[in-house]
């Protein structure tokens, strides 16, 4: 048992510390609000010069190699700022091609995408599926050199500025995972609006023609291998989450040592202390739940029953942190001014994302094995 | 970073494990139930005869001391696998007299006392509270004058449990008065076969004996004063630290769940199994992620220990945390039990022998018991996140 990060780990997350605090400024941040991608281009090289975009990707391929708990470590910071969610969209996306990509498209894209010239958003989710690939309306279908895709992907992640796209489509019986260049004909990109102001888009195949090399892994065998990848962007995106919930209570502990009423500042008052002390508690048990689903994953140990637990947590434990900070801070952190709402919404969203908090209760109750037939 | 037990760790767990699976015998579990005070009966008498003798009740004392000088994880494995296999608990002898005694205690008082603690010669209960001075502990009333070479004590002490069993009682009592109040408090221990000691029972909700003690010029020799006079108030907190490795286990609320999910598994209701009823499963995945989540806090109070913190934040975390999920999973394991939960321990009838029920009935002393949860919040908000007092 050793639950403190190392030297490295530790110097990892303070260079990404420094480097967030210094570039997201209020100005920029607005001034980002009004971009399509949600940065600027200095900040995204920077980005991308900082290796955080391959940071996970197999050093052969112009990445890094660490380990989904370095890779975890590393998110902390990226939620602590709140910075733009497209980051975390860019590591998602090279995570996807590394683990489904033939070494062709590897290639092609990982060097690029680990430098941050290129980025590759995750089409997954659909309308009406999220997690049952029997669901999916959006198939590929023939043989050999002519495939033809179509269908509709939602809530897609950097949409407007993806330079592709792996799409999960419905092939005869099974999955395909194919890797759709967005200036393929028949692809539209239609920017969606999120409360979290994250990018995201619905991304539209119509009858789009693509060669068999488009297949990333085997044709019809792609859903274990994105079931599993969904399953690590989740522990991923817990990770995001107890850094933003870090960020809250301790910009909600700075507030109530500052703000008075009646004359005393209001961190006295025993129905504020208790409300701290509740988040504090939360936040805690967040922490290392996540961060021992990261080790377990990154060691490739069975994991659902802590990654489970880690998101139903986790997401949770964010979601009312930022609710309690609203109610600490009153009217000074309900203007758009103030960054809390950046974290509430996004609390929010990422409760909702990668399965819900009710949503993994049902996988956890799955694996305690107490139905009939062990169900 | 690494979120499991080294070879060591799990060795050591394995010998704690396969040592209570010969030695927790069934009719020492029967035994347990149906006794008043968990632990009072001659079969627990004879359990705490053995780990005595194996040294193990002073596991994490100093080797000089006959103790183990073992890792408070090690301490923390330990714990848990003695919930787990519904051994009778530590006792407050262990957990809270004899280490206060190890740091603040003279040579002399170490090596009168700790030797026949560690032998299991001598059981301590534990007076702080009075009527008037429970949360506020430092308002206590009860008093110690010199007269020669005797301490003359003279007040009432309430919940103290076990008085009426132990040989000794660790006794906070006024002894400066005027002083400060937290600075007039020492410690003190009271022979209970001493003449002016009366001891009345007062029985609780959870069929737990304790008692009101009533001292009238009860009097002991002077070096009976442990540590340094008018510390008293700092050690009994001082105490209360040693038990956090003890409140961060989740141990026993393992093998609650654990007992509660054969029963849903072996159940049938309304003509269908119990396990296949969505509100039952949704409730046992909750109780299965909040018992890990308080697993995790409790591992890092012990981890902090070890790297030589005072884990005061993390320890109120985890006090507060186990504490009120203590209260949640009786009450939601119950709600599972179904009007079969209702029943007494004591009815042949009642699921799992009536434990949630008697976890129900337990739960709120653990909650406004060893500093409220209210007053642990405090302390979490202001010496941990820095929150103002004033």
């Amino acid at each position: 048992m050793d639950l403190a990060p190392t030297d490295e780990q530790r110097a990892v997350q303070q260079e990404a510390r420094r480097f967030l605090t210094t570039q997201i400024t209020r100005e920029r941040r607005l001034a980002w609000d009004a971009t399509p991608d949600g940065w600027d281009a200095d900040f995204w090289q920077a980005v991308g010069a900082l290796g955080w975009l391959g940071f996970g990707l197999p050093a052969t391929y112009g990445g890094h190699g660490a380990s989904l708990l370095d890779l975890g470590l590393l998110v902390e910071e990226i939620g602590r700022a709140a910075a733009p969610f497209g980051i975390f969209a860019a590591i998602a996306g090279g995570l996807a091609l590394a683990s489904l990509g033939t070494p062709r498209q590897k290639r092609e894209w990982l060097p690029a995408l680990a430098r941050g010239e290129k980025l590759l958003a995750l089409a997954i989710a659909e309308e009406r599926a999220t997690e049952n690939p029997a669901a999916f309306v959006t198939a590929v279908r023939g043989r050999g050199g002519a495939l033809r895709l179509t269908g509709e992907k939602r809530y897609v992640l950097q949409g407007v500025g993806a330079d592709a796209f792996l799409v999960a489509a419905r092939d005869g019986r099974g999955v395909s995972a194919l890797l759709v260049p967005a200036d393929t004909p028949g692809v539209t990109v239609r920017p969606s609006k999120s409360f979290g102001k994250d990018r995201q888009s619905t991304v539209r195949f119509r009858d789009v023609a693509l060669p068999a090399t488009a297949v990333a892994g085997r044709r019809g065998g792609a859903w274990p291998p994105l079931g599993r990848l969904r399953e690590r962007l989740a522990a991923l995106l817990c990770a995001d989450m107890i850094g933003g919930a870090d960020a809250v209570l301790e910009m909600t502990t700075r507030y109530v040592c500052q703000r008075e009423q009646f004359g005393v500042k209001i961190g006295t008052f025993q129905a504020v202390q208790q409300m701290v002390a509740a988040m504090a508690i939360d936040l805690e048990g967040a922490r290392h739940v996540t961060r021992q689903a990261l080790w377990r994953l990154s060691e490739g140990v069975p994991a659902v029953r802590e990654l489970a637990i880690a998101k139903a947590w986790t997401g949770r434990a964010y979601r009312d942190i930022t609710l309690a900070a609203h109610q600490l801070h009153g009217g000074a952190g309900y203007v758009v001014e103030h960054e809390l709402h950046r974290y509430s919404a996004r609390a929010k969203e990422a409760e909702l994302r990668f399965g819900s908090t009710e949503e993994w209760l049902v996988r956890l109750a799955d694996v305690l094995h107490v139905g009939p037939d062990g169900a | 970073m690494r979120y499991e037990f080294s070879p060591e760790q799990l060795a050591w767990r394995d010998e704690v494990r396969g040592f209570l699976r010969k030695t927790v015998t069934p009719a020492l579990v029967a035994e347990m139930r149906v006794a008043g005070n968990e632990g009072d009966g001659p079969l627990a008498g004879a359990f705490h005869k053995k780990m005595f003798e194996k040294g193990w009740w002073g596991i994490g004392w100093p080797k000089e001391f006959g103790g183990l000088g073992k890792s408070a994880l090690e301490q923390f494995i330990y714990v848990e696998e003695m919930e787990a296999a519904g051994a009778p608990a530590m006792r407050l002898t262990i957990t809270s007299v004899a280490p206060t005694i190890l740091r603040a205690g003279t040579e002399e008082q170490k090596a009168k006392w700790l030797p026949p603690i560690l032998r299991g010669d001598l059981e301590f209960a534990v007076a702080y509270s009075e009527s008037e001075a429970g949360t506020d502990l430092a308002a206590l009333k009860t008093r110690a004058v010199l007269d020669g070479d005797e301490w003359v004590i003279s007040g009432q002490k309430m919940w103290n449990t076990g008085a009426h069993t132990a040989t000794h009682n660790w006794v906070a009592v006024r002894t400066e008065p005027d002083a400060p109040k937290h600075k007039g408090i020492s410690m003190m221990i009271v022979p209970m076969d001493r003449p002016g000691i009366t001891v009345q029972p007062l029985w609780t909700w959870s069929g737990i004996r304790t008692n009101a003690v009533f001292f009238d010029d009860v009097r002991v020799p002077r070096d009976n004063l442990i540590g340094e006079r008018g510390m008293g108030f700092y050690y009994a907190m001082m105490a209360l630290d040693f038990e956090r490795i003890m409140i961060g286990s989740v141990g026993l609320l393992r093998r609650f769940l654990g007992e509660l999910k054969t029963f849903v598994r072996r159940t049938r209701r309304d003509g269908r199994p119990l396990g296949a009823v969505p509100w039952v499963r949704r409730a046992l995945a909750d109780l299965e992620m909040r018992v890990e989540v308080g697993r995790q806090i409790g591992l890092l109070n012990a981890w902090l220990i070890d790297q030589g913190e005072v884990p005061t934040k993390e320890g109120s975390i985890a006090k507060v945390y186990v504490t009120e999920l203590n209260a949640h999973l009786a009450s939601v394991g119950m709600e599972i039990l179904g009007l079969a939960g209702q029943l007494a321990p004591d009815d042949p009838a009642a699921p799992l022998h009536g434990r949630l029920q008697w976890l129900y009935t337990t739960a709120p002393m653990q909650r406004f018991g060893g500093g409220t949860n209210e007053i642990q919040r405090i302390i979490i908000a202001q010496r941990g996140l820095g929150l103002p007092r004033k």
